[in-house]
């Protein structure tokens, strides 16, 4: 199981610390602005607190300051970065009173305002995977699920979107494939609390699903109170739930009846 | 010598039937695709060398950076998976060889770019680009050094992960650690998966000492001041 550690005590901040606007001239990112909130975590007033954008092998690092006095006028021109698409921002607290600066707390993964308006738990991509129709790939600095789906298949972008099969016989399990990924290969460090964002999302996500039933109160197979059988109960639930709230299941046996005429 | 162009969505799908179709016809005649609507002209006129080729990636990346620099192209412009894809198209027959009348198809990202990084470093063309205008000459040396149509262990290991790719001082420290600056390729043993302070376990550290240190600021001596003993026989040698 991938794990790991935190033994300087690091904090986790929640990505509401940092609200990142992008300014856009002609579909083109020309620079952002952030707005760092950081009271209330205990940091040393002297740290220093930098905003990083990253994408592919892109990186920018930007100083605002200490976390006593955040610049406002900071010149965050991103005008000639390579990839101005699908830009992720980070915000670092780093102590550099020792030898090497030590990262004393961070929040990873912040999207610019407008991405967050419209967050989705799963993205789609379309690539080609052979000859799978959909896997999960588990991606960026926290392992976030993408749902990948076959481009060889034909129309699959409508598919995807409006097929009863697909609906009926896809998503079900790639739901649960997520969950079973999070709980059992990753663990869930607090069912009430995820420090992990996209695990954060997705026990709301359950929850929404499989309305009136209690979360398991362990979701990391490493604590003692794991059970399993009752996770994996659990996630069942959720999937069985989410199959029977759809109303595509109808369209979907009538499909079967009529064939492709209904 | 041919303008320098980028593939339409339209001439990608005809690139993608075409590597399809040479997996069963090796000798399969390869389409026309610079014309519209499968491509259209790059905005600048870059002229490229449809026969030129490259004893290695270095070679290739080198040629395309002279090609990019005469027309001041910046990393913006030249960011486009069409404009990647058409150079593995009219590359392909070195990307690609036919060899005893064979031809040895990869996977399709390697020659059709994916705007996606978890495959779009394994594009043959558009990664080895990236790396060498990222981080130059000196410290692309440990991922360049293969023939253009192999793709080395240590693109695989380092090119893949974001964060340690983007991170000029981590490239420093593996180059370092692991190659042999007088034939320009890997030590031996640097990839085996069995052996201490190899590539493998660099990257494990570097995933552990990230989450303590502000790594972006550190040199590559201070760097390798922080990795324990079982480094030090690369670090000599």
């Amino acid at each position: 199981m991938k794990r790991r550690l935190n033994y300087t005590g690091r904090i986790k901040l929640p990505v509401k610390c940092v609200s990142i606007t992008l300014n856009v001239e002609d579909d083109e990112v020309k620079s952002f602005n952030a707005d760092i909130d950081l009271v209330g975590y205990k940091l040393p007033s002297k740290a220093k607190v930098y905003v990083e954008v990253y994408h592919k092998t892109e990186f920018r690092r930007f100083d605002f300051g200490t976390v006593k006095k955040i610049r406002s006028n900071v010149d965050t021109d991103l005008s000639s970065i390579a990839y101005g698409y699908n830009l992720k921002f980070r915000l670092t607290v780093v102590d550099e009173t020792g030898e090497h600066g030590l990262i004393l707390a961070h929040a990873d993964r912040v999207r610019p305002k407008s991405d967050v308006d419209k967050k989705e738990i799963l993205p789609v991509e379309f690539r080609d995977i052979g000859q799978q129709v959909w896997k999960i790939s588990y991606e960026d600095l926290e392992d976030a699920p993408v749902l990948i789906l076959n481009n060889n298949i034909p129309d699959i972008k409508n598919l995807a979107r409006k097929d009863p099969q697909f609906f009926v016989t896809v998503y079900p399990s790639v739901i649960k494939e997520v969950l079973m990924h999070m709980i059992f290969v990753r663990g869930v460090d607090s069912p009430s609390d995820p420090s992990t964002e996209w695990h954060k999302d997705w026990i709301i996500f359950a929850k929404s699903q499989l309305v009136g039933v209690e979360v398991p109160q362990v979701l990391d197979p490493d604590n003692d109170g794991f059970n399993g059988m009752e996770v994996a109960e659990w996630i069942q639930g959720v999937v069985e739930e989410f199959s029977e709230s759809r109303s595509e299941w109808k369209s979907f046996i009538k499909k079967l009846d009529f064939g492709d005429e209904s | 010598m041919i303008a320098l162009r980028i593939l339409t969505e339209e001439g990608v799908e005809k690139f993608h039937d075409y590597i399809q179709k040479v997996k069963s016809e090796p000798n399969a005649a390869r389409p026309d695709l610079n014309a519209e609507p499968y491509s259209k002209k790059f905005h600048k006129t870059v002229g490229i060398e449809e026969g030129k080729t490259f004893r290695n990636r270095m070679e290739m990346a080198k040629y395309l950076k002279s090609r990019f620099e005469l027309v001041k192209a910046e990393a913006s412009e030249i960011n486009d998976r069409g404009l990647w894809t058409w150079l593995a198209y009219i590359w392909f027959d070195q990307l690609c060889p036919l060899e005893n009348g064979m031809r040895k198809v990869r996977e399709t990202v390697r020659y059709i770019c994916s705007s996606d990084f978890t495959d779009y470093y394994r594009h043959y063309v558009a990664i080895t680009y990236v790396i060498f205008d990222v981080h130059k000459e000196n410290n692309s040396r440990i991922f360049l050094y293969s023939p253009v149509n192999e793709h080395n262990d240590f693109i695989e290991q380092l090119a893949s992960r974001q964060n340690i790719i983007s991170n000029k001082n981590l490239v420093e420290t593996a180059t370092r650690l692991y190659l042999d600056p007088t034939s320009n390729t890997p030590k031996r043993g640097a990839q085996s998966r069995d052996r201490a302070g190899t590539l493998r376990r660099l990257i494990r550290m570097f995933d552990q000492i990230e989450l303590t240190y502000d790594i972006r600021i550190m040199s590559a001596d201070e760097i390798l001041d922080l990795l324990p003993a079982e480094f030090n026989e690369w670090k000599r040698s």
